[in-house]
This record gives C-alpha cells, structure tokens and sequence, in this order.
C-alpha cells in the first residue's frame, strides 16, 4: 500500500470554512468527502420563542455577504403564513434591494476569489500588484451594489429597514435618482467584466446536472415565482419539501439536500441562468451569445461569466426600476398576529434559499426551517470533485488539490452560513 | 468605526459590543460612520476610503491570554497577516490593508484593536475577559477620537 497525504489547512478564497478528503486507490477515486462542520441549526433554535417581527433583524445576522436574501425569504414566508400583500410599490422595492446584493455578492466572489484562479494567481493581493485596474474596478461595483442596500435597507450591512408587510420608512425619490449614474457606470463597467471574462482560459468541464431554480412568467427571477427544474420539476413554493428533503450524511454536519426519488441537483446563477434565458435583456442576451452562452452554461468553471451577466442584469434592472420608482403611500401593511405556517422561496445570489416558519396566534416563532443554497449544493460539489479528480489523476497532488479548490470555488459557497472550518487531505493507495 | 466579526458567535461580537457603546455616546447626525460585521477586503476599503481616521475592532483568534488587548496603529506598526483569521471572514483585514495599500484606498490614518477570544462559539453574550476587555477598548477609542473634537450626546449616560 502507499498513501500520499496531502493537507492544506484552510480552502483559501471561499467564505467560511470547510475539510475536504480524496481517496485515490489504485488509480481510481474510491471516496470524496466535502465535510462541512456546521455548527448545530443555530438560528434556527435561536428564532423559536422570538416575536415575528424580530425575524428580518435576526435572520440577516446568518450571513454578513447575503443578509438581503435572509431577510427577503423570511419576510415572504411570513407574510405567506399571515396572509399578507405588499403593494407593487413594495415589491419593487424589494427587488430594487435584491439587485443590490446580487451586485455587491456576485463582484466580490467575481474580483477576490474566483479571478485570481484564471489569472494564475494565488490570491486577489498578487492580482491586485499585476491588475490594480482590475481590482478597482471591482471595488466601485461592489460600492455601487452596496450603495443601493444603503439607500433602501438603511445601511449596506445588516439592513435595518425591512420589516414583515414592507419597510419602516420608503427612500425619497430623489434618494434613487441620485444613483442612477452610479448604476449607468455600473452596467458599463459589468459589460468591460463580461467581454474580459469572456477572454479567459477555462478547463475544459461539462457533466449532466439537475439545475433548479425558480420561474416567473415576467421578469428574471429573485424574489418570486415557481420551482423549476432542467427535468421538469414545475411547483409552487410551498410544495417545497414535497419534492426536496435534507439529509444527515456521516461525513458531514451540513444537512446534504436532495430531490426525492431522483437525486443530486444543482442551484445558483448557472441554474437561474440555464432556465431563464427568456428573461434576459436584450444587451445581456447578446454579451451571452458574444460570449458562447447562447445554448445555455453547463461548465461551472464558466459560472464566473454567468455572475457578470447576472450582475448586468442586475444593474439593468436597477436602473428600470429607479426610473420607474414611485414611493409608495404606504410602506408596510401592518402584520396583525395569527397562527399559521408560511414558505417562501427567493434566490439567492448564490441559488434559492427556502425558509418555512410556524408562528403562534401570540406571534412567537414556533419552529423556523432555513435551507441555504450552499447547503443544497454540497452534494453536487462533491460528484463533480469525484469526476474532476477522477479525470485528472495524472497530475500532482498539488495542482490537484488546486483544481479541487477551484472547483468549489465555482459555486460560492457561502459555508459561513453552514459551516466552520476546512482542511483538505487526498489519500493516494 | 468598524467591527468585524459577528456577534452571534459569542467573542467574536466584541467588536459589536464596543460600537454599542459608542452609540450610546456619540451625537446623532456626527461626522463619525458606524460599520458591523463587514465581512470581506473590499467591504471594509470601502468603508475606510476617504476617512481621516479609522478605528477597527476585531476578535482575535483563541490561543493565548483572553482578553487580551493588541492595538496596531498602521502608520507605525505592521498589521499582522493572520490579525483576523478568527470567523468566517473570506478576506480580511490584512487583505483590506495591503490591497488598500496597492490601490491607494486606505485612510489617513488607521488603528487596530485586536482582543484576544475566550470563545467563538455559536450563542449570544461575552465571555467576562472579553467583556471586561471591551470597556478597556472602549475607553482608549474614545481617547482616540480627542482630536476630533467630539463631545458625548447630551443625553448620554453611562456607556453600557
């Protein structure tokens, strides 16, 4: 027998934390195991006992890159089991904070950690000494992106102004309209990032998958619509855990998610991307065609140039919506307790986040249910680090553990919402 | 004023906690910006740029006395790489300040309080070293900010 060892002690350029193991034998991969310690269902016991209204404060505090989408699938779920409306007004608010996020998310993943990959770097900083245009640029779109949280959830962090049926207070007119260059700016310069990205050397990576990702009948999906799948999967929210399950696999602490009967699947922007290309905008359609994607994205090394589109998108979007911007006349419906259960999907930058909460007639959270997308793509991570290692078993070990690292660094994953730690160690026999 | 870290991972809140203090102190509408729980490189220049000075507080990672109290200030003193490797940041501090360095996006001036964590683990509430720790920091942030001429809120009590 001889065993190689290889350990790294942390993955570098993904959020939080996580322990990879390969085992090799005889030329053929036995076993890989992503093993994500996460901490025991913290927020979710957390919640149990607190007041409704307390839930958007608490739930943005899961995860300091997405807190937006924490709070948008924990207002629609509640609202969902109180039985209330929001006015469009409030809707387009709330995607107007959603294109927010996607920007400053998706360019911060884009720029500081999946770049230096395709450039040959080690990290942003050895980027950033070769590239400071690159970087800076990246650093004004984050801004941009982070500029419109402030204006809307109050500050860029842990918005503090969403509330269950709305918001505390509605941004002025003029508030928006102040930030329509920024946007313009923006949209140009996710244009320069798409063509850029466009010219990058990516491996070689295709496999079937199973994306799923939501669906409305008008407009590129964040906060509403159905669940849909590349194999048919038509449903509505709430069927939810109908159709997906979570479970306890031994090598992990992170809940792995399947769909009942049929397996592993696959969320995030190549998901919303591939069944989605009907709500592109025209300018985004024809960067995705310049760029190759015009049947659709099935390698996830390629994910970096779905974000650019997806932050084009996004900045499109926003500035329709600042244009289109009527403040509205109220800005919460007033929750009024009831018992009741209450689901909401909305997608995440990093792919749909499903939240189902049972609240008491006193108001009081009875029991919360948080399905983050990192947690619903761990699986997947793992059978494509089992095909990726399996087709490059001639290399190192040490360009291996690079491209296995890379490799989850395609996803985002956002582990600090579900995990703790990570080391890698690829066992050869 | 930026704390780093989150404050429902127990120590790792103690930057939080010192900002809630100065809350209680400083005048609303003031020339001073609060940030929480920024939690990456390019988050954090952002918030920086611009400023004549700015204060970060942070947990540092257990392993040595807790609550022990590190104050860098940058323009004598090098920030340690692994300063703020304690929570889940992706890139940190340090990445904040040579990418900052690199892009000449840094502040006038910029002074870190690192505080030794007794824990991080999931759950609300300071351990008592750090506790006490964060009164101390509290008290040297606010001699530090003497040269900006900042008067307490007139309502201002006690700082918790």
């Amino acid at each position: 027998m001889n065993t190689k060892t290889i350990k790294v002690d942390y993955l570098a350029r993904v959020e939080g934390e996580g322990a990879l193991h390969v085992a090799i034998d005889a030329g053929k991969v036995e076993s890989v195991r992503l093993e994500i310690f996460e901490p025991p269902r913290f927020f979710e016991a957390f919640l149990r006992g607190r007041q409704f209204v307390e839930t958007p404060d608490i739930v943005a505090r899961i995860c300091g890159i997405c807190p937006v989408a924490y709070q948008m699938s924990s207002v629609h779920a509640l609202e969902n089991a109180l039985g209330l409306e929001v006015s469009e007004q409030v809707r387009a608010l709330r995607r107007l904070l959603y294109c927010g996020e996607w920007i400053e998310s998706h360019v911060l993943h884009m720029f500081m950690l999946h770049a230096p990959d395709f450039l040959g770097y080690e990290g942003s900083i050895e980027m950033a000494r070769d590239h400071p245009e690159l970087v800076a640029r990246g650093l004004e779109l984050k801004k941009a992106g982070n500029a419109l949280i402030r204006a809307i959830g109050g500050r860029e962090i842990h918005p503090v102004n969403i509330r269950v049926g709305g918001f505390y207070k509605a941004p002025e007119t003029s508030v928006l309209r102040e930030l329509r260059d920024k946007m313009l700016w923006a949209r140009d310069a996710a244009i320069t990032t798409i063509r850029w990205a466009s010219q990058l050397d990516y491996p070689e990576f295709e496999r079937q998958y199973e994306y799923v990702a939501m669906s409305h009948p008008h407009e590129y999906p964040m906060n509403e619509g159905r669940l849909v799948s590349s194999a048919g999967l038509d449903i509505a929210v709430d069927a939810y855990e109908e159709h997906f399950e979570e479970i306890h696999v031994p090598h992990s602490t992170a809940l792995h998610s399947t769909l009942r009967q049929r397996g592993v699947y696959f969320v995030g922007p190549m998901a919303r991307f591939n069944l989605n290309t009907s709500r592109l905008t025209p300018i985004a359609a024809e960067l995705s065609a310049e760029s190759g994607l015009d049947r659709g994205c099935h390698n996830p090394f390629k994910s970096l140039l779905v974000r650019g589109l997806e932050v084009l998108l996004a900045c499109e979007e926003a500035i329709r919506l600042i244009d289109a911007y009527e403040p509205p006349v109220d800005c919460a419906e007033d929750p009024t307790p009831r018992a009741g259960t209450g689901f909401a999907c909305t997608e995440a930058p990093r792919g749909i986040l499903f939240h189902r909460y049972e609240i008491a007639d006193t108001g009081q959270i009875r029991l919360a249910k948080i399905v983050p997308p990192t947690s619903q793509n761990q699986a997947v991570i793992e059978q494509d680090l089992r095909e990726l290692v399996g087709r490059n078993l001639a290399l190192a070990d040490e360009p291996l553990r690079h491209l296995c690292e890379q490799s989850i660094r395609n996803y985002d994953p956002c582990i600090s919402c579900a995990t703790h730690f990570l080391d890698l160690h690829v066992d050869r026999r | 004023m930026l704390a780093l870290g989150n404050r429902f991972r127990r120590d790792d809140g103690i930057g939080a906690h010192v900002l809630d203090m100065l809350r209680t102190q400083l005048p609303d509408g003031g020339t001073i910006d609060l940030f929480e729980r920024i939690d990456d490189a390019l988050g954090i220049i952002a918030s920086w740029e611009n400023a004549a000075l700015a204060v970060v507080i942070d947990a540092a990672r257990p392993g040595r006395e807790a609550g022990r109290i590190d104050r860098f200030d940058h323009q004598i003193d090098l920030i340690p790489h692994d300063l703020a490797a304690c929570s889940s940041h992706g890139l940190g501090l340090a990445e904040a300040v040579r990418l900052g360095e690199l892009l000449g996006r840094m502040p006038e001036r910029l002074i870190v309080y690192a505080v030794q964590a007794q824990s991080i683990g999931n759950g609300t509430g300071l351990s008592g070293p750090v506790l006490l720790a964060g009164r101390e920091v509290f008290s040297r942030v606010w001699n530090d900010l003497q040269g900006f001429n900042i008067a307490p809120r007139e309502d201002a009590g006690r700082a918790v």
